[in-house]
C-alpha cells in the first residue's frame, strides 16, 4: 500500500509524530489530565497554522502570478517595479489596501454592511480543513469531506447577499442577486459531476478519494479498489463540467457577471473600499485556490506522483506529495487565469441557460453511465483474475468509450434542439435579473 | 475543567446561537434582517447535531438550510419587498399568541424534563471492534452483511444503506415530492 | 455516561418550536411566517436526532420481537426522519416562495392580512 511507502510527517490525532514529540519532550510538566488535551490542541493548531501559512503565501503570489500571466497573454509585462521581477508587489498592494480610508456609506445599513465584508472570509478559510496538502498533512480528514467543502463554500453567498443589501446601492443589489442566482445554479452541476467520482471511490472523504486513484498499474491499489487510476481518465466529462461550474462558483471570467464592471460598476462590492474591498478579493482568491485544490484531489490524484509505480513519490526521507499537490493545483489555477485572459464575459441569460439546459442534463447523463458501467464492471475488477496494467487499461478504455458516446450524443441532441427551437428563450425583466427568478425558484 | 465541561460549553454556545437566532427572527423589524438571524439559528442547530454525533446531518443542515433555503428566502425578499423595513411587522395577535404559547412552553418543558425517557445508560454506542453476526445480517437484508465491521452510527455509508433498504419507501416518496415541488415551483413562479 | 443530559436538547427544541410558532402566529409578512415554520421544523429535527442518539439504541436492542437485533446495531430511524424532514422543508420553501413571488406579482404586497379575497 501507498501508506507504507511514505513516511508520515504530520497527521492529526493519535500516532502523530509531532504529538508524540510534544508529549515526551515539551509537555512533561503538566498533569496527566491535561497533557493529551494540550498535546492535541497544540498539534492541531500547528497543523492548521502550517496549512494556513502555505495557503496565504500561495494566495499572495497568486495575485502577482495572475497579473503577470494575464499581462503576458495581453502582450504586456505586468508589474515589475516593486522588488525584483515585481516580487514585492503583493505586499505593496496589501499596504495600499490597509492604509486606504475606511468608509461606510451614510445610507448603508451599518452592521449588515460591515458584517458582510467580515463574514465573507471565514468560510473561504474553513474549506481548507479537508484539503490534504500532502499525505497526512490535512487539518481534518472528515468522513463527509466533500459534502463539508460544498456546504461551507455555499455559505459564502450569504455575506455576499449582506453586502449587496447592506450597501443600499442598486448596482450592489443587482450584483448580489446575480451572484446568488449564478452560485445556486452552478452548485448543482458541480455536485452532480462529482457524484460519479464519489460512486467510483466509494467514499466522501478526500483522503479515501485520493487513495482510490492509486497510480495505474502500479499494484499499489488494494485488490478491492477501483483500478482506473486518476479519475480524469475515467471521468473526463465530469472533470470539464467541474471546471466550468467551479469557474462560475468563484465568479471568475468568463462567468464574472456579478461584478461585470461594464454593466454594474463592481457588483456587490461597489460600495466597499480599502481593506473591506480587500477582504472580498481575499475570499475570492481563497475560494479559487481551494476549488483548484479540490479539483486536483478529485480528478488528478491529489498528492500522488503522476508516474507509474509511485516513482518520485519520495526523495530520500522527503515525501514529495506536497510538491505534486502544489503542481497540480497550480496547473488548474493557471487554467483559470488562462480562461480569464482569453474569454469574453457571458450574458446573464446565457449563463443561467447554460447551467440548467446544458450542464445539469449532461452531468445527470454522466452520472447514469458511470453508475451503469460501475455496476456492470465492479464485479470484474474486484475479481482476482485480471490484474495490473491490463485490468486498468480495460476499465479506462470502457469509461472513455462511454464518455465519448455521451459527448457525441450530447452534441447531436443539443444541436438538434438548437436547430429546432433556435436560441434558448429566457425573458428579461426590467431589473435585468428576471431570468434568475425561474432558475432559483 | 474536564472533557465533559468542554462538551457542555460547546452545547451551551450552540443552544444560545440557535435560540438567540430564533429570537432575532421574531423580533427583527426588517424581513431581511430576520432572515439573517434565521441563518444564525440554523448554524446553531447544525452545531447541536455535531454534539449529538450526527456529523452528516450537520453538514446537510448547513448545505440545505443555510446554502439553499435561507438563500431562497433572501432572494424572495429582495425580489419583492422594498429594502426599507416595516414599522409594524406584526398583526394584532401578539397578546393572544403570548397567552397561548406561555403554557405551551411550560408544558413542553415540564414534559421533557420529568418524563421517564428510556435513555440507554450511556447512549454511548460501541465504536469499533465488533462485527455483525449472521442473524443480524439476515434481519436486515442488504443493509449489513455477515462479517461486516461494526458501522459507527455517524457513518455515511451506513445511513445510505439504511435509506436504500429499510427506509426505501420514504426515500422514494421524498424524491417524488421533490420533483413535484420543483415542477410546481417553476409553474407557479412563471405567471 | 452521557455528557449532556437528554432534557437539555428537549428544552432547546421546545424553545425553538415555541419561538417559531410565535413567529408564524404574529407576523403579517408571508415570508416571515415561512421562517417561523422553518424554525418549528428545525425544532422537530433536533428532537428526532436527540432521541435517535439517546433512546433509539435501547429500543432496538430491547425489541427483538420481529428481529433479533444485537446490542450493537443501531437503528438510524431518527437520522432518517431528520433527512426526510430537511428534504421536505426544501420542497416546502421552494413552493412557498414561488407562491409568494406569484402573489406579489398580482398584489404588489405579501402581507397576509391583505390576502382575503376568499373571505365571505
Amino acid at each position: 500500500m501507498m501508506m507504507e511507502l511514505m513516511p508520515v510527517w504530520l497527521q492529526a490525532g493519535a500516532g502523530n509524530p509531532l504529538r508524540e514529540f510534544l508529549l515526551e519532550n515539551i509537555l512533561t510538566g503538566l498533569s496527566e489530565a491535561w497533557r493529551p488535551l494540550v498535546a492535541d490542541l497544540l498539534t492541531w493548531s500547528l497543523t492548521c497554522a502550517l496549512i494556513m501559512g502555505i495557503v496565504q503565501v500561495t494566495m499572495l503570489y497568486c495575485t502577482l502570478l495572475e497579473r503577470k500571466f494575464v499581462g503576458r497573454i495581453q502582450d504586456r509585462i505586468g508589474p515589475n517595479r516593486v522588488g525584483y521581477w515585481g516580487l514585492l508587489q503583493p505586499f505593496a498592494d496589501m499596504v495600499k489596501m490597509l492604509t486606504k480610508e475606511d468608509i461606510t456609506p451614510a445610507v448603508a445599513h451599518r452592521s449588515v454592511y460591515n458584517l458582510g465584508a467580515i463574514l465573507v472570509v471565514p468560510p473561504a478559510i474553513m474549506v481548507f480543513a479537508i484539503l490534504p496538502l500532502s499525505l497526512g498533512l490535512v487539518a481534518s480528514d472528515l468522513s463527509v469531506g466533500f459534502l463539508y467543502f460544498i456546504s461551507v463554500a455555499s455559505v459564502v453567498i450569504v455575506p455576499i447577499f449582506m453586502a449587496g443589501w447592506g450597501s443600499r446601492n442598486k448596482f450592489a443589489l443587482i450584483g448580489a442577486m446575480r451572484a446568488v442566482a449564478q452560485t445556486v445554479s452552478y452548485e448543482i452541476p458541480q455536485v452532480l459531476s462529482v457524484v460519479g467520482v464519489l460512486l467510483l471511490a466509494g467514499s466522501l472523504s478526500t483522503g479515501d478519494i485520493i487513495l482510490a486513484q492509486g497510480t495505474v498499474g502500479s499494484g499499489a491499489q488494494a485488490s478491492q479498489g477501483f483500478p482506473g487510476g486518476w479519475f480524469i481518465l475515467t471521468q473526463p466529462i465530469a472533470f470539464v463540467i467541474y471546471l466550468m461550474a467551479t469557474t462560475a462558483e468563484v465568479e471568475r471570467t468568463p462567468f464574472d457577471i456579478p461584478e461585470a464592471e461594464s454593466e454594474i460598476i463592481a457588483g456587490y462590492h461597489t460600495e466597499y473600499a480599502g481593506i473591506k474591498f480587500g477582504l472580498f478579493q481575499l475570499s475570492q482568491y481563497f475560494m479559487t485556490i481551494a476549488s483548484a485544490a479540490l479539483g486536483s484531489v478529485l480528478f488528478l490524484g491529489g498528492w500522488m506522483s503522476p508516474f507509474p509505480g509511485g516513482l518520485l513519490q519520495t526523495l530520500g526521507p522527503l515525501n514529495l506529495g506536497f510538491f505534486w499537490m502544489g503542481a497540480k493545483t497550480l496547473l488548474l489555477i493557471l487554467g483559470f487565469m488562462w480562461l480569464r485572459g482569453t474569454w469574453p464575459r457571458l450574458r446573464s441569460d446565457q449563463l443561467m441557460g447554460f447551467a440548467w439546459k446544458v450542464l445539469v442534463p449532461l452531468s445527470l447523463a454522466n452520472l447514469l453511465i458511470t453508475a451503469l458501467l460501475g455496476w456492470l464492471l465492479h464485479g470484474w475488477w474486484n475479481a482476482s483474475g485480471a490484474q495490473g496494467l491490463g485490468r486498468s487499461a480495460v476499465v479506462v478504455v470502457a469509461f472513455l468509450a462511454a464518455n465519448g458516446l455521451l459527448l457525441f450524443g450530447a452534441m447531436l441532441g443539443f444541436g438538434r434542439l438548437r436547430a429546432k427551437g433556435g436560441r434558448p428563450d429566457i425573458r428579461f425583466e426590467a431589473t435585468g435579473v428576471g431570468s434568475s427568478v425561474e432558475g432559483a425558484a | 475543567m474536564s472533557q465533559q465541561t468542554v462538551v457542555q460549553l460547546v452545547f451551551g454556545v450552540m443552544a444560545a446561537l440557535s435560540l438567540g437566532g430564533a429570537m432575532g427572527v421574531v423580533m427583527a423589524r426588517t424581513v431581511f434582517v430576520s432572515a439573517l438571524w434565521l441563518i444564525l439559528s440554523f448554524v446553531g442547530v447544525a452545531g447541536l447535531y455535531i454534539t449529538l454525533g450526527a456529523g452528516f446531518l450537520a453538514v446537510i443542515q448547513v448545505l440545505v438550510y443555510v446554502g439553499a433555503i435561507s438563500v431562497l428566502i433572501l432572494f424572495a425578499i429582495m425580489l419583492t419587498e422594498d429594502v426599507m423595513g416595516d414599522e409594524h411587522p406584526n398583526n394584532g395577535q401578539v397578546g393572544l399568541a403570548i397567552i397561548l404559547l406561555t403554557p405551551l412552553i411550560f408544558l413542553l418543558g415540564k414534559w421533557g424534563f420529568t418524563a421517564n425517557w428510556p435513555v440507554k445508560a450511556a447512549a454511548i454506542l460501541p465504536r469499533s471492534g465488533l462485527s455483525v453476526d449472521a442473524a443480524t445480517a439476515a434481519a436486515l437484508p442488504g443493509a449489513l452483511k455477515t462479517g461486516d465491521a461494526f458501522l459507527v452510527p455517524d457513518s455515511v455509508a451506513y445511513l445510505g444503506r439504511v435509506l436504500m433498504t429499510e427506509h426505501f419507501l420514504a426515500f422514494e416518496v421524498v424524491s417524488v415530492v421533490l420533483l413535484v415541488a420543483l415542477v410546481g415551483a417553476i409553474v407557479i413562479a412563471r405567471d | 455516561m452521557a455528557m449532556i443530559p437528554l432534557w437539555w436538547y428537549l428544552m432547546v427544541a421546545a424553545g425553538l418550536f415555541t419561538i417559531g410558532l410565535y413567529g408564524a402566529l404574529v407576523r403579517k409578512n408571508a415570508v416571515s411566517v415561512l421562517m417561523g415554520i422553518e424554525l418549528m421544523l428545525n425544532a422537530v429535527n433536533v428532537n428526532a436526532v436527540a432521541f435517535w442518539r439517546y433512546v433509539s439504541p435501547t429500543a432496538k436492542a430491547a425489541a427483538g420481537a420481529d428481529r433479533p437485533v444485537g446490542d450493537f446495531v443501531v437503528g438510524m430511524d431518527g437520522q432518517v426522519f431528520a433527512v426526510v424532514v430537511i428534504a421536505l422543508a426544501a420542497a416546502e420553501a421552494a413552493v412557498g416562495l414561488a407562491m409568494v413571488i406569484a402573489l406579489y406579482r398580482s398584489r404588489r404586497s405579501f402581507n397576509l392580512p391583505q390576502m382575503d379575497q376568499l373571505q365571505g
